[in-house]
C-alpha cells in the first residue's frame, strides 16, 4: 500500500508528544517513591544465602508494580537494598520479621514501612506471614518462600483499603509541585504539573503551603485547599475550597488577593500535596464527553482535551 | 457550589479541549504536520464549515485505492464534525441531517479502513440520537469485544445504553467489569449499587462479594454500609451485606484505636438501633471494644448460617464474622499481645453453641500445645468437649469433610498432649483421631482430583504425621510408625512438598534406623520397607521438581464439576463432561486472548461449538485473580459460578483477568 508522506510523520507527532511530557515531567520534579524489602529473619537470611538479594529486588519489584497501578501519580522505583547515590529520599521499606525468639520456631510477619526525611512512626501495614511453631515455614525452601512473598505482596497491595492508608498515611507528606501559579480570568490555581501525570478524579484534594516573610522579618504560614477542576493545557487547573492567609477572614472560594499572596512566598516554601486521592480512569487524549477523537488507537492526530 | 464547580470546569474544558489535539496534529518544529491539523483546529473553535472543507480537500487528495487506512480517517473526522455540529444546538431538521450525514461517514470509514473500536463507539452514539436503539447496542456490544485500551470507556457507555433500555441485568454486569477493573471508579461503583438496588438487590450482594474478594475492601465496605438503610432490602438481604461488612473488616489492617475512629466504625454506631440489624452492628462493634470479649454479645449472628446448605455467596454470615474473629486474633498476635489473641479465639470456639470454629479450635490446640498449657487445654475440653463432638457429628451428617478434617486435627493434637492414646478404636484417642483426620485429607485429595484438582492439594501439617508416629511408638506399635512416615512422606513428594518428606523422615535418618535393619520385621516387610527407603531418600535429595516452564503461553483450565447457584432455583447443579470441556475451552480463549493470543476457534472433540471469539454462549464472566478464577454461566434462568483452576501463562499475570460478555 502506498503511503502518505503525512502518515509517515506521524511518528514524529507521537515522539513530539512523548519527548515533551517527559521533559516537562522532570522540570516538576515528578515525586519518585523507592520501593525496598529486606529479609531479616534470621533462619530464612541463612539459608537464602546469595539468593537473598534476588528474592529481596522480585519482592521490591512486585511492590512497585502493583503500587503504581493505582497510585500512579507518584513514580514507583523498586530498589535494591544497596544504597545508590540516586536513591529517592521517600520509600516504603518492606520488611520479613522473625517475632519473639521465645518459642521454639518464631512466628515471622512481614511489616511496611514508611521513610522519608523524617520520623514516621509505627509500620503502616503488618501481616502475619507464617505462625509460631509453624513447622510447614519454608526455611529451605527458596522457591516456596518467593512464592508466599510474591502472593503476599499481591494479596496486600491489591487491598484497596491498604492503598487508602498508604495514601492517606505515607504519600500524603510528599510533594507533588513546588509551585504555584493562581490564574486571576479562570479563577483557578494551576499547577506545573501534568494532568496527565496526576489524573486526579473527582474527590481528589490538594493542599498548597507556603510562608511569606512580613516586614519585621517573621514569617506568616498560608494554607491552601485546591480540588482538581479541569486540565488547561494539560496542566491541573484547580478550584479553591480553602484559602486561610491571616488576617483576611478564611475564603472558601477564590479571592482577589491569591495572586499577590503567592508572588509574596518564599518560592521553596512552597509545597503542594495529595492530601486525598482518585484517580480519573476517564481521562484520555483521544476522548471527549462520550466520543471518541481520534479513529484509531496510534494514529497520529487527534486527541480531545 | 460543587456542581456549579463542575459546571465552569466543564466550560473551561470545553473551551480549551481541542488545545492537544491539535497541538500533536500541528507537530514539531520543522516536522510535516498531518493534514487532519487544520481541520482539528477549526472543530476545536466550532468552526464547522471550515473543518467540514478541510477533511473534504483531505478526502479527495488521498488515492482512494491504495490508502484505505487513510480514507477511513477522512470520513471518520468528517463524521465527528457533523456529530458535533448536530449537538450545537442547530434546529432540528438540521440536526436530523447532520446526524445522517455523520451515520453515513462513520459507516463508510468502517468499510475502508480495519474494524476500529472507536468508530463503532462514536455510530453508536449517532445511532441512540437518531433512536437506533437497537443498532447502536450491537455497535457498543462490538467495541467492547474488540477490547482495545479503551474498553472501559465503551463498557461503561454500552451499559448506561442498556439500563436504559431496561437491560439492567446485562448493565450491571458491565458495571461490575469496569468497577473491577477501576476501583476508584466512583461513578461507575454508585452506578452499579444504584442500578441493582433498583432493579435486583439480589444481585447487589453477588456483586459486591466478587468485588471484596478481588481487594476492593474499602470501596465494598462503604457501599454495603451505605445501602444498609435502604427500604428496599429484605431481611435476608441486609444479613447478607452483614456478612459483607464483617468480611471486609476481617481484610483491614489497623488496630483497635485506628477502627474506633475510621468512618466505617461512625457508619456502624449510626446502625445500631437498626430494628433488624442493630444487634448484629453492636456485635461487629463489641470486637474491636478493650477488655473482656462475651458470645452472648454476638449472638446475633450464630443463627446465620444453615450447616447442610451452600452459601450462595461463598460463605455464610456468620462464617465471615468467624473469619473477622481470627483475623483480629492474628492481628493482636502479631502485635504481640498473646492474651489477646487466646481470647478472641476463645470466643470463636464459643460463639455458637454446639458447633465450635473448628478452625480457631486447630489454632488454640496448637497455642496451648506449644505451651504445653495441660491446664488450659484440659479446661477447653472441659468446656467444649461436647459442643465439639456435636459439631463433628453435624458436620458428618451434612457431609461438610473440611470441617470434619479440622476438628479431626484439633483433637489428635488436644488428646496427644493430653497424653489420651488408648486404642485407636475408641474416638477420645488422639490415635483415633489423628488416623481419622489424615484419612479425611486422602478423601479431600481424592474428590479434588475427580474435580480437576480445582481446589487443591490438602496437605496435612508434619506436626500431625510426628504425632501420630510417636504415638504408635508410645503404644507399641514400631512397625505403623515406620509406615505412617513413609505413606506420608511419599504424599508430600506428589505434591512436591520435599521439604515436609524431609521432614518426617529425619527422626528415621537421625536415628540412623534403616527400617530394613530392624530385625523384628519379616523379611518381605523388610525389603519392602528398604525400596521404600531408598526411593524417598533420593527424591528428597533431588529437591523440588521445577514447575513446567510457562515461556509458550499455553494455558490449561481445569473446572470443578459442580456449579452453585447465584440467582435463580436450587443450589448446585453438576456439570456434564461436555459442559466441563467447553467451559475450559471458552476460559482457555478468553485468557489467551486477554494476553493478545490466538484462541481455538469453532468446534472441536469432546465440545459444544464456540461463537466466533471462541467463548461459549452461556459464559457470561470469566475472573482470574493469580491462577484460580470463577465463571459465571447462564442456564436457563439460572445463573450459576464455578470455580477453575488455571496453569500456564496466566498464573503469571501481574494483573487480574476479567471478561464479561457484551
Amino acid at each position: 500500500m502506498k503511503r502518505q508522506p503525512w502518515r509517515r510523520s506521524g511518528w514524529g507527532v507521537g515522539v513530539f508528544l512523548v519527548l515533551t511530557c517527559r521533559l516537562w515531567s522532570a522540570d516538576a520534579g515528578h515525586p519518585v517513591v523507592g520501593t525496598r524489602f529486606t529479609i531479616t529473619a534470621p533462619t530464612f537470611r541463612e539459608n537464602l544465602g546469595s539468593r537473598r538479594a534476588v528474592l529481596e529486588a522480585a519482592v521490591a519489584q512486585r511492590m512497585a508494580q502493583l503500587c503504581a497501578e493505582e497510585l500512579s501519580y507518584v513514580e514507583w522505583r523498586a530498589l535494591t537494598n544497596e544504597p545508590a547515590a540516586d536513591d529517592p529520599p521517600w520509600v516504603l521499606r518492606g520488611s520479613m520479621v522473625a517475632g519473639s525468639s521465645s518459642t521454639f520456631i518464631p512466628a515471622v510477619s512481614v511489616q511496611f514501612e514508611r521513610v522519608g526525611p523524617e520520623p514516621m512512626g509505627r509500620p503502616l501495614m503488618v501481616e502475619s506471614l507464617y505462625r509460631a511453631n509453624d513447622l510447614e515455614q519454608p526455611t529451605q525452601d527458596s522457591s516456596r518462600l518467593r512464592e508466599d512473598l510474591l502472593e503476599m505482596a499481591r494479596v496486600v497491595f491489591s487491598n484497596t483499603e491498604n492503598l487508602r492508608k498508604l495514601q492517606t498515611q505515607f504519600l500524603v507528606k510528599i510533594p507533588v509541585a513546588r509551585a504555584l501559579e493562581p490564574n486571576a480570568n479562570l479563577e483557578r490555581v494551576i499547577l506545573p504539573a501534568r494532568w496527565g501525570d496526576l489524573l486526579p478524579g473527582d474527590g481528589s484534594q490538594l493542599r498548597a503551603t507556603y510562608s511569606i516573610r512580613r516586614p519585621d522579618g517573621t514569617t506568616l504560614d498560608v494554607r491552601m485547599d485546591l480540588s482538581p477542576s479541569v486540565a488547561v493545557s494539560d496542566k491541573v487547573a484547580c478550584a479553591v475550597t480553602l484559602f486561610d492567609h491571616p488576617p483576611l477572614p478564611r475564603q472558601t472560594a477564590w479571592h482577589i488577593s491569591m495572586p499577590e499572596s503567592v508572588r509574596s512566598a518564599i518560592p521553596e516554601s512552597i509545597k503542594v500535596f495529595m492530601s486525598q486521592y482518585v484517580k480519573d480512569y476517564s481521562y484520555s487524549p483521544t476522548t471527549l464527553e462520550g466520543l471518541v477523537t481520534q479513529p484509531f488507537e496510534g494514529s497520529g492526530a487527534g486527541g480531545g482535551r | 457550589m460543587k456542581t456549579r464547580m463542575r459546571e465552569v470546569a466543564a466550560a473551561v474544558l470545553l473551551a480549551l479541549g481541542w488545545e492537544s489535539a491539535v497541538a500533536g496534529a500541528q507537530g514539531a518544529e520543522g516536522a510535516m504536520p498531518h493534514p487532519a491539523a487544520n481541520g482539528l483546529a477549526a472543530l476545536k473553535d466550532g468552526r464547522f464549515g471550515e473543518a467540514r472543507q478541510s477533511f473534504l480537500g483531505l478526502l479527495s487528495s488521498l488515492d482512494k485505492g491504495e490508502d484505505p487506512a487513510g480514507l477511513a480517517e477522512a470520513h471518520f473526522y468528517l463524521g465527528l464534525t457533523d456529530q458535533q455540529q448536530a449537538g450545537a444546538g442547530v434546529e432540528d431538521a438540521q440536526r436530523l441531517a447532520l446526524l445522517g450525514s455523520a451515520l453515513e461517514h462513520y459507516r463508510e470509514a468502517l468499510a475502508k479502513g480495519q474494524e476500529s473500536a472507536g468508530i463503532l463507539n462514536n455510530l453508536a452514539r449517532v445511532q441512540v440520537a437518531l433512536g437506533r436503539t437497537n443498532e447502536a447496542l450491537l455497535a457498543l456490544s462490538r467495541a467492547v469485544e474488540l477490547n482495545d485500551s479503551r474498553r472501559g470507556f465503551y463498557a461503561e457507555n454500552y451499559a448506561d445504553l442498556l439500563l436504559q433500555a431496561g437491560r439492567w441485568r446485562d448493565a450491571c454486569r458491565l458495571y461490575a467489569m469496569v468497577a473491577g477493573e477501576q476501583p476508584q471508579n466512583r461513578s461507575v461503583h454508585r452506578k452499579l449499587v444504584d442500578a441493582c438496588v433498583q432493579q435486583g438487590p439480589d444481585l447487589l450482594a453477588w456483586y459486591l462479594g466478587e468485588l471484596a474478594e478481588a481487594g476492593q475492601v474499602a470501596q465494598v465496605l462503604d457501599s454495603a454500609l451505605g445501602v444498609m438503610r435502604h427500604p428496599v432490602w429484605s431481611r435476608v438481604q441486609r444479613e447478607e451485606m452483614m456478612g459483607l461488612v464483617a468480611y471486609c473488616l476481617s481484610r483491614r489492617n489497623e488496630t483497635l484505636q485506628e477502627f474506633a475512629a475510621s468512618a466505617a466504625a461512625r457508619m456502624l454506631r449510626g446502625l445500631v438501633e437498626d430494628p433488624e440489624v442493630g444487634e448484629g452492628v453492636k456485635g461487629l462493634l463489641h470486637l474491636y471494644e478493650p477488655g473482656a470479649l462475651d458470645a452472648g454479645r454476638i449472638r446475633w449472628w450464630s443463627r446465620l448460617i444453615r450447616p447442610g446448605e451452600e452459601p450462595r455467596r461463598g460463605r455464610w454470615p456468620f462464617e465471615s464474622l468467624l473469619g473477622l474473629i481470627r483475623a483480629l486474633g492474628e492481628r493482636a498476635g502479631v502485635e504481640g499481645n498473646v492474651e489477646r489473641q487466646e481470647a478472641y479465639w476463645l470466643l470463636a470456639v464459643g460463639a455458637k453453641s454446639g458447633a465450635p470454629d473448628p478452625e480457631a479450635l486447630w489454632l488454640l490446640a496448637n497455642h496451648y500445645s506449644d505451651r504445653r498449657d495441660m491446664r488450659k487445654l484440659d479446661a477447653l475440653m472441659q468446656q467444649h468437649e461436647v459442643g465439639i463432638f456435636q459439631g463433628k457429628g453435624e458436620a458428618y451428617s451434612t457431609s461438610q469433610t473440611e470441617k470434619i478434617y479440622r476438628y479431626h486435627m484439633a483433637l489428635g493434637v488436644i488428646y496427644s498432649q493430653l497424653d489420651r492414646w488408648k486404642s485407636p478404636r475408641r474416638v477420645d484417642s488422639a490415635l483415633f483421631q489423628l488416623q481419622r483426620a489424615m484419612e479425611t485429607a486422602d478423601h479431600l485429595n481424592a474428590k479434588a482430583a475427580a474435580g480437576g484438582g480445582v481446589a487443591g492439594p490438602v496437605v496435612v501439617p508434619t506436626r500431625l504425621v510426628d504425632l501420630l508416629a510417636s504415638g504408635y511408638e508410645k503404644t507399641g506399635q514400631a512397625d505403623q510408625a515406620i509406615r505412617v512416615r513413609f505413606d506420608q512422606a511419599e504424599k508430600y513428594l506428589q505434591f512436591n512438598q520435599t521439604d515436609a518428606a524431609a521432614r518426617v523422615m529425619a527422626p528415621l535418618k537421625a536415628r540412623a534406623v534403616d527400617p530394613a535393619l530392624d530385625p523384628n520385621l519379616p523379611a518381605g516387610v523388610r525389603d519392602s520397607y528398604r525400596a521404600r527407603f531408598k526411593a524417598i531418600d533420593e527424591k528428597i535429595a533431588r529437591g523440588p521438581v521445577p514447575l513446567a516452564s510457562t515461556s509458550s503461553g499455553s494455558v490449561t483450565v481445569r473446572v470443578a464439576p459442580e456449579a452453585s447457584v447465584v440467582a435463580g432455583g436450587a443450589n448446585r447443579r453438576t456439570l456434564t463432561e461436555v459442559e466441563r470441556r467447553t467451559i475450559e475451552t471458552s476460559i482457555g480463549n478468553v485468557v489467551q486472548s486477554m494476553q493478545g493470543k490466538a484462541v481455538v476457534p469453532g468446534a472441536g472433540s469432546g465440545f459444544r461449538s464456540l461463537s466466533t471469539n471462541g467463548v461459549a454462549p452461556e459464559v457470561q464472566e470469566v475472573s482470574v485473580t493469580g491462577n484460580r478464577g470463577r465463571v459465571l454461566l447462564r442456564q436457563g434462568t439460572n445463573l450459576v459460578q464455578v470455580p477453575f483452576q488455571v496453569d500456564g501463562a496466566a498464573a503469571n499475570a501481574k494483573k487480574n483477568v476479567r471478561y464479561v460478555r457484551p
